[in-house]
């Protein structure tokens, strides 16, 4: 075996050590075990085999990977809009210190609705990309991917492997992080939730709408502000068993003529906390953002009941990139617990599969309501619902629901 | 041979420098307007084939007609309105009566345009709220009754008053120039005939200043119907109350993750137009321009203007002024302030009274992006306002001082862009930006400050042209004259003589037009890229991020540098503050060469 040869090659003891452990594995394991049919799993002996290859084959591709980042000599990268500006100099700083680059390194804050537009054009004009890695949701990449403006890693497996530990040491799935039609071309680092944030002192819990279909009665006229993007509404389509596209635009268009405003979601949620309306269409990170500045504050959120979207933010490595090695290396840092620890105590956005308090917080929240949440790359039918809305047809289906949610 | 004996239509030596300037600033701008119109034509991008007219049959809908261009309308008209409600009156108490503090006043309506939109709707909107208004509840309390159903929002009209109120003081500068240069042997000929004070004003001031009031009401109106960010918060973004602006920027600005493409000829369609009725008020303001000889009496030199003692009554005037200031100016900074104390932005109580800190205040600095985005915001202001002031005067010398058979034609071009909404503009740049990237790619042109530069400049061209127009109309011919008999050569003539002469219309132009390129967002913050954030888009970014607190703490330290920086400027250029912002410098909108 290729792998072996390797191992043989390293001498190193750690690395027999593992060839006797695979060896006693072998003659101890039950058979059935490993060769049940239907079975996904890997031979136990070749997870080994690979756990002791990965590393080797992943450390040489690493630093392969950081030699052609430091001749470049440059990463340009967008980080979420959100996002302070102080976090600019210490995620740089912890990027190239984990990887010993002495590079250029320039982060900017993007909205990446208005900046993945921008991409899809350079992309369709053949020009070079601004940004060598750029972030967005599962479906704006999506958009960004069937465009071709998205590149895939060669070698993504082992090179995530040895970068974040977390797959490494197995408690995190390479398919938690890329998946579907996304898979070794975007990788996610940090996710929300949408949910109805209100005010208690104008609404109480069990006022509030069940369902989005319940937003256009008479009874919420004018007193809830929604966003103008699709997000809320988009994936309502596959948690229905026969979706009708023209019913579910006039659900949209219903609520759209009942709300009271279309804002974006920080300003629809300030002006919820201001008293102007009861409540908003929003997501679980504004919840945590406000009572870190105002324990106090006359806020509280509660999941609809007949779905909730769940958002993945992902990292891609645009194709034409001027700096694809530095880009490669910094979305798939990105996805590491060392990362997350320097930008989440400020943004407060969850990481689905991380480790942190605000991760744990996220998924137990979430199990305790038991609320439904629906994520774009949970299912075959969320991915073709996905792939569709990358379609002409499905971009005008869109545009119908952008243009309902503003009462059209 | 100089341009003052040279035949009309005939181009002289001295006229080469000026022209050529002008004529490569108007290259610019006929690049952009062509590649707007171009736009609506292709099916997407233009580096791909084909003609359609799509674009123009899908913007084609009754709502057009029924709701988008009747809201544009009353906002257009009802923000002219307001605008000149305050500014008319002010401009006659500030300038042509013993109003005291005229001064102050007339530094305060100059700062106006710097706080930023947002939070004037804002402002308002915690003012005048069915639900949350203070000045509803105040009234209904003494009423007795629960709400009062009134607000600015979801309605044309409440659009038009704070756009009114914003816009009021291009007005007020654009008819303060004019009011300045009135002869007042005419007003006192008027006073010997027996004529009343109030007549006289009806009869013989007003009518002298027709000219300019027409140009600061077209100005606004043109300006208000390209607005977007005070008309989105305020119903427009809702649907409520779609306006053109919001249509284009939809068309621009996707609706959404799901739909992350431009409609690219939309937006031009939706330019073109915005353009229209622009550009139909541009025509007869030129009309107007054309029967100028009418109000030559206006003339820069040999008077003092007479200035009206109120008595009595300049408390009147006192109080009419401090009103718009406490409106435009009072209540916006308040609710600034207000926000970049509280954690999280609450309506007054007692409760947030204890919430109050200075914690946005920490970091700020480094919140809004550290060194490198003040040092783009200083670049930036700084060329702008150089290029703007260097190529307006350029065209205007072109337009005023040469007989050039192009002058008119040059006169119309450079007014042309205020017609075309900022958003068309910098889109058509971002496109360009991409495709020069890909077939020039030595150009540094997309994410760069000069891409942002260009934008504002271009933006900036129409007004800067009034001011210098006007200007250089005032400067007497003798002069020039001279000079060339002497054998001075017409770049040193303008060095020398009338750079000297028209210096405070020049700071004016200069710092006016910094001021703005101060505080816009929609342009840089549509043609930012990793390295040219500027002030403005890092405290937009900040305030969508959900960072209120902080956005309002770095619009505060914006609204106090420029205060200082306007007062130390112009006390420091030019003599007394009002002196130059109020009169001499004051943009006049005539631009009829004398």
């Amino acid at each position: 075996m290729a792998g072996l040869r390797k191992i043989r090659v390293s001498g190193s003891p750690i690395v027999l050590c593992r060839i006797v452990v695979v060896s006693l594995l072998f003659m101890f394991l039950p058979l059935q075990f490993v060769l049940s049919p239907g079975a996904q799993r890997a031979f136990p002996g070749e997870v080994l085999a690979a756990a002791a290859e990965t590393p080797t084959k992943g450390k040489q591709l690493l630093d392969e990977l950081v030699r052609k980042a430091m001749q470049e000599g440059e990463l340009v990268a967008t980080m979420s809009s959100s996002w302070s500006k102080t976090l600019v100099r210490p995620l740089g700083d912890a990027f190239k210190k984990r990887f010993g680059l002495d590079i250029k390194v320039t982060l900017a804050n993007v909205e990446s609705s208005q900046h993945f537009a921008m991409a899809i054009a350079e992309t369709q004009a053949g020009a070079p990309p601004t940004y060598d890695a750029v972030q967005g949701t599962d479906s704006e990449t999506m958009q960004l991917h069937g465009a071709g403006g998205t590149q895939r890693i060669e070698n993504w497996e082992a090179l995530l492997a040895e970068i974040n530990p977390l797959v490494r040491s197995g408690k995190v799935r390479p398919e938690e992080i890329t998946q579907g039609p996304l898979r070794g071309h975007s990788f996610m680092f940090m996710a929300n939730v949408k949910q109805l944030i209100y005010n208690t002192k104008l609404i109480s819990e069990k006022d509030l709408p069940r369902t989005h279909t319940e937003l256009g009665t008479p009874k919420y006229k004018g007193k809830f502000s929604q966003p103008p993007w699709t997000t809320h509404w988009d994936i309502g389509l596959a948690v229905f068993e026969k979706p009708d596209r023209n019913e579910w635009v006039d659900v949209v268009r219903r609520a759209g003529k009942n709300g009271g405003a279309v804002l974006y979601e920080s300003p629809g949620v300030q002006r919820v906390i201001l008293g102007e309306f009861a409540f908003v269409l929003a997501q679980d990170r504004y919840m945590r953002q406000i009572f870190a500045k105002d324990p106090k504050a006359p806020i509280a959120s509660r999941f609809f009941d007949d779905y909730n979207g769940l958002t993945g933010f992902y990292h891609s490595v645009r194709t034409r990139a001027r700096h694809p090695a530095a880009g490669t290396l910094f979305a798939l840092w990105m996805t590491t617990p060392e990362a997350q620890a320097i930008w989440q105590p400020s943004d407060l956005q969850a990481v689905p599969y991380g480790e942190s308090k605000i991760d744990r917080e996220f998924r137990l929240s979430i199990e305790k309501s038991k609320a439904r949440v629906i994520g774009w790359l949970d299912n075959e039918k969320t991915l073709e619902l996905l792939r569709w809305s990358g379609t002409e047809e499905g971009r005008k289906y869109l545009e119908a629901v952008a243009r309902a949610i503003r009462g059209e | 041979m100089s341009p003052f004996t040279a035949r009309p239509g005939r181009i002289t030596t001295a006229d080469t420098l000026p022209l050529a300037c002008s004529w490569l600033i108007l290259a610019v701008v006929i690049v952009l307007l062509a590649f707007v119109l171009y736009m609506t034509f292709v099916p997407s991008l233009p580096t791909e084939p084909g003609f359609t007219l799509r674009h123009w049959s899908n913007v084609a809908s009754s709502r057009l007609l029924t709701k988008v261009i009747p809201n544009t309308a009353i906002i257009g008209f009802g923000t002219v309105f307001v605008g000149a409600f305050f500014a008319l009156p002010m401009a006659w108490l500030l300038n042509r009566t013993t109003l005291p503090l005229r001064a102050t006043f007339t530094t305060m309506i100059g700062i106006t345009p710097v706080i930023p939109g947002f939070i004037l709707a804002m402002g308002w909107i915690m003012l005048l709220d069915e639900r949350i208004g203070l000045l509803n509840n105040v009234a209904a309390t003494f009423l007795g009754l629960s709400s009062i159903p009134l607000g600015v929002k979801d309605s044309p009209w409440g659009i038009a008053w704070v756009l009114g109120l914003i816009l009021t003081p291009p007005i007020f500068f654009l008819v303060a120039g004019p009011l300045c240069r009135i002869d007042p042997s005419l007003e006192e000929a008027a006073s010997v005939v027996g004529m009343r004070q109030l007549t006289t004003l009806r009869r013989v001031t007003l009518p002298l200043v027709w000219p300019g009031i027409l140009g600061g009401l077209i100005y606004v109106f043109m300006t208000a119907v390209s607005i977007f960010e005070i008309p989105a918060l305020l119903g427009a973004a809702s649907g409520k109350v779609p306006v053109l602006a919001s249509e284009i920027f939809y068309s621009v600005r996707p609706g959404g993750p799901l739909t992350a493409t431009f409609a690219y000829g939309a937006a031009g369609v939706y330019g073109t137009l915005l353009a229209a009725p622009s550009l139909v008020a541009l025509y007869f303001y030129l009309r107007v321009l054309e029967r100028t000889e009418r109000y030559q009496v206006i003339t820069g030199k040999g008077y003092r203007p007479r200035e009206t003692d109120l008595g009595g009554w300049r408390w009147i005037g006192v109080g009419f002024v401090v009103l718009y200031l406490a409106l435009a100016v009072g209540l916006p900074l308040l609710v600034l302030v207000w926000a970049s104390l509280m954690p999280v932005l609450q309506m007054p109580s007692r409760e947030a009274l204890l919430k109050l800190s200075f914690t946005n205040y920490d970091n700020l600095l480094e919140g809004l992006g550290g060194i490198r985005v003040i040092w783009n915001t200083v670049v930036l202001v700084l060329s702008v306002s150089l290029f703007v002031s260097f190529f307006s005067f350029m065209v205007s010398w072109v337009v005023v001082r040469t007989r050039a058979q192009s002058r008119k034609l040059i006169d119309m071009l450079v007014m042309v862009p205020h017609a075309i909404p900022s958003l068309a503009f910098a889109f058509a740049l971002a496109m360009l930006g991409i495709l020069a990237s890909r077939w020039l790619p030595w150009l540094p042109l997309s994410g760069t400050i000069g891409i942002i530069a260009v934008a504002h400049v271009i933006n900036r061209m129409p007004y800067g042209t009034r001011v210098m127009n006007s200007a250089l109309a005032q400067v007497h011919r003798e002069l020039e004259e001279c000079a060339q008999v002497c054998g001075t050569k017409t770049p040193t003539i303008m060095r020398r003589i009338i750079l000297p002469l028209i210096k405070p219309s020049t700071i004016y132009l200069a710092v006016w037009t910094a001021m703005l390129s101060f505080q816009e967002v929609t342009m840089a913050l549509f043609l930012s890229g990793p390295h040219n954030h500027v002030l403005s888009v890092s405290i937009w970014v900040l305030w969508e991020g959900g960072s209120l607190g902080t956005a309002a703490a770095g619009a505060v330290a914006m609204v106090a540098t420029t205060g200082v920086l306007m007062f130390g400027i112009l006390s420091v250029a030019g003599g007394p503050t009002a002196g130059l912002v109020g009169r001499a410098v004051a943009a006049p909108a005539l631009s009829k060469e004398p």
